[in-house]
């Protein structure tokens, strides 16, 4: 009696034991998943995908945000490519941030994480305080660090100059602008969830391994070059396409921080975006910028994809 | 079997039946507040909430919805000034919104403008947005209010007036007016310590200023002399106009950067910071602005508004640094300001126009506006109020309102397509290379003057 009750799943009478259940129960059950859904479903659909495809539309209008739309086709594209200078400077002002940013990013956080997996006294404490950056809201910490990064009044230089190095302009100076951004990013990069999912993808590899290899006569770089590194690669890869992701939508740091100066050194891809879009009455090409944006990440990410199976190892792989 | 099944379909009904009926009454409940935040504590009230109609207060109350930077020290004056109008319209209650400062409050107007979440007056200003707001007719005229009363112009500045007048409509009554960074702030302590003689008459000349500016710089103690806001294009509009020079014609169609007075101009201010190091740059203005740098003692001399008086006051306490306030100097062609005026402007979409207009009309009253001189705030552009009798005893302030008054001629000229934003986002960021030493005078202006061009062949946005 036992076996059989295990056995028979309990479903109406009348429906399929496999697959989706048929009939009327079936039904009344979907319907009923869809309805417990549709708060969710309802958001999705009138606040990401509406905007969306309104802005498609719009992307092919000249749109002053105050009076009707007005149909002009691919005029915004082709002014993009041929007619707008500042588009290139701001796309080339992204890539080289990210080029920065992500590796040292992803790198700085598997490095952070690897250390705080050691067995070490007050690993709970430093954890959390590796994690406190990138959870302190992202205005007030831009100011704090416009403050620290003043070229006469500022904490850094003021400390440089204790050992005798005369600090740069910081955000002053177009050759350091964009790295005092690329700092100012990593500060709150490293050791937040990038690091939290390295210190996870770390307990998860199996000790056999480690075992192995110590038994074979590696020692600790030896190990993780081969043990360590090839396990976290799935890893690596999801942050490292989050990273460029991310990285190419920072807006928030150039609009508070330096506003696009000096000299458009910080002038980011979404920063025109957005000051096409609110401050030069200009939507629709704004939108269609956003839609190139998408394009631009649509390719890398699927790049990405498809060159991963040359260097992520899955556990199958094993 | 079938007995647990008919009880588990019962459970399952049960929780179907809470939650329909649980989320209805949360709906129900959502829909029903209102209540927009009060006043001064930043603009994120829920946009999901329409502009509050009359059925939030109490029947018969109407609540005027006025939307103001972020202004702390103006939060009492508001108060007031409400008080008082509920004096004459008891049944009427004034909402101030503060909505950020610079961009971010201009950015806040139009998304407001456009989702239809405006109240009932907003503040504009002639340098900013004024223009393209006016020329895609979201302003409503206030000819009608204006004939209704009889309401005397006569008292208002002719070029003030005028600016915000189009095709015979008069779309904003200014509130406010005042000479740009013409007035100069200076440190007497330091021109003391330094024997230098305090710049009591206005007649000086840009080279004395300069030679004055090196002599007051002390580069150990990251004290610097002047501090010309290069930054801030009406700054740059200001020293141009005394060489003679201009960034605009004065249709605002044509670009006279590269005009000699011009480029001299721009000779001077790049001297004062590249060669002489007696002017900051502008990523060196410590955290806060110019006046913090002078509260501080970092600063010998700066331009600023008007309203710096009254930032001074709250900022530098008593006896702690003797300071004063005097005129810019002169340079080739005298001295020119740069008006600029405010108003607050009544949108079409607004319920309540004839209380915004009686609303106006008392923040544009000549005692409104002495009250609000003898406070350090700018002056509305009404003779009867900048040159009143008790005001005009304060020597300095006379100074001011007699170059305020007779400098009418400089009102500001801006592009005759209503690009107002990008212009100024180009004087702020287009010099760049000349404040930081990287290119010449000559070449950044060539490069501007193109980009200006370019900027004044296009349309309407």
């Amino acid at each position: 009696m036992g076996a059989d009750a295990r056995q028979k799943p309990l479903v109406a009478p009348g429906a399929r034991t496999q697959g989706h259940q048929q009939g009327k129960t079936g039904r009344r059950e979907a319907v009923w998943g869809l309805i417990f859904i549709s708060p969710w479903l309802i958001g999705f659909l009138v606040f990401q995908v509406g905007p969306m495809l309104a802005s498609l539309y719009l992307s092919f209008t000249q749109y002053d945000s105050l009076t009707a739309p007005r149909w002009i086709g691919l005029e915004n594209y082709r002014y993009m490519f041929t007619g707008d200078e500042l588009f290139l400077t701001s796309l080339w002002v992204t890539i080289s941030y990210t080029l920065f940013v992500v590796p040292l990013g992803v790198g700085g956080s598997l490095l952070s994480a690897l250390l705080l997996s050691q067995p070490i006294r007050g690993r709970a404490l430093f954890r959390a305080l590796f994690f406190i950056p990138s959870i302190t809201p992202a205005v007030a910490s831009i100011f704090v660090w416009t403050w620290l990064l003043n070229p006469h009044y500022g904490l850094i230089n003021y400390l440089l100059g204790l050992i005798g190095i005369a600090g740069p302009y910081w955000l002053g100076d177009p050759a350091w602008a964009r790295t005092s951004l690329v700092l100012l990013s990593l500060w709150a990069a490293v050791g937040g969830t990038t690091m939290i999912t390295f210190i996870a993808a770390l307990q998860n590899i199996p000790q056999h391994l480690y075992e192995a290899a110590e038994i074979d006569g590696a020692g600790a770089f030896k190990r993780f070059v081969h043990v360590t590194f090839p396990m976290l690669t799935p890893t690596i890869f999801f942050n490292v396409i989050l990273g460029i992701i991310g990285s190419f939508q920072q807006f928030t740091i150039a609009y508070v921080a330096t506003n696009g100066g000096p000299l458009y050194s910080t002038y980011f891809y979404v920063l025109h975006l957005y000051l096409k879009a609110f401050r030069f009455f200009e939507m629709g090409y704004a939108s269609a910028l956003a839609w190139i944006l998408f394009f631009i990440l649509l390719m890398f990410t699927f790049l990405q994809f498809r060159y991963s199976s040359r260097w992520v190892h899955y556990d199958a792989e094993v | 079997m079938s007995e647990s099944k008919q009880k588990k379909v019962s459970r399952r009904d049960f929780l179907r039946v809470t939650t329909t009926t649980a989320t209805g009454v949360l709906l129900a409940a959502c829909g029903a507040v209102t209540a927009p935040d009060v006043g001064t504590t930043g603009g994120t009230d829920a946009s999901s909430v329409p502009a509050p109609a009359a059925e939030a207060p109490a029947p018969g109350k109407v609540v005027l919805r006025l939307h103001e930077r972020t202004i702390p020290y103006k939060v009492e004056y508001w108060k007031e000034l409400g008080a008082k109008f509920a004096e004459t319209h008891p049944n009427v209650e004034l909402k101030v919104e503060a909505d950020g400062v610079g961009n971010p409050y201009n950015e806040k107007m139009l998304t407001s403008l456009a989702g239809g979440t405006i109240g009932d007056m907003f503040w504009l200003v002639d340098v900013e947005n004024y223009d393209t707001f006016r020329a895609k007719g979201v302003l409503a005229p206030l000819d009608p209010f204006i004939e209704a009363d009889g309401y005397d112009l006569s008292q208002y500045l002719p070029n003030v007036i005028d600016f915000y007048k189009r095709d015979g409509k008069q779309y904003i009554l200014p509130t406010g007016v005042h000479n740009g960074p013409e007035n100069l702030f200076y440190n007497r302590d330091m021109f003391e310590a330094a024997g230098l003689p305090t710049p009591q008459s206005p007649d000086w000349t840009w080279d004395e200023f300069a030679e004055t500016a090196t002599r007051l710089t002390n580069a150990d103690e990251k004290v610097f002399g002047a501090n010309i806001p290069v930054g801030w294009s009406e700054a740059q509009i200001v020293v141009a106009r005394s060489y003679g020079g201009d960034i605009l014609d004065k249709e605002g169609k044509t670009s006279t950067l590269l005009t000699e007075p011009t480029v001299a101009a721009f000779n001077l201010m790049s001297d004062l910071i590249n060669e002489r190091k007696a002017n900051p740059r502008p990523a060196e203005i410590m955290e806060g602005g110019a006046n913090k740098m002078f509260a501080a003692g970092k600063l010998g001399m700066y331009m600023s508004g008007p309203w710096d008086v009254y930032v001074l006051r709250e900022l530098i306490a008593e006896n702690s640094l003797n300071w004063d306030m005097t005129l810019v100097p002169k340079g080739p062609a005298g001295r020119k300001g740069q008006l600029v005026s405010e108003g607050y402007a009544v949108p079409t979409t607004s319920k309540n126009q004839q209380l915004a207009w009686e609303f106006i009309k008392l923040m544009c009253s000549p005692e409104e506006g002495v009250a609000r001189i003898a406070k350090g705030f700018i002056s509305p552009p009404r003779k009867d109020a900048i040159l009143d009798p008790k005001l005009m005893e304060d020597p300095m302030y006379a100074m001011y309102a007699d170059e305020l008054v007779n400098n009418t001629a400089a009102s500001p000229t801006l592009p005759h397509n209503a690009r107002t934003s990008e212009f100024f986002q180009l004087l702020i960021t287009g010099f760049d290379s000349i404040w930081l030493g990287k290119g010449s005078v000559q070449d950044t202006l060539t490069e501007v003057d193109r980009q200006l061009t370019a900027l004044l062949a296009k349309p309407l946005p």
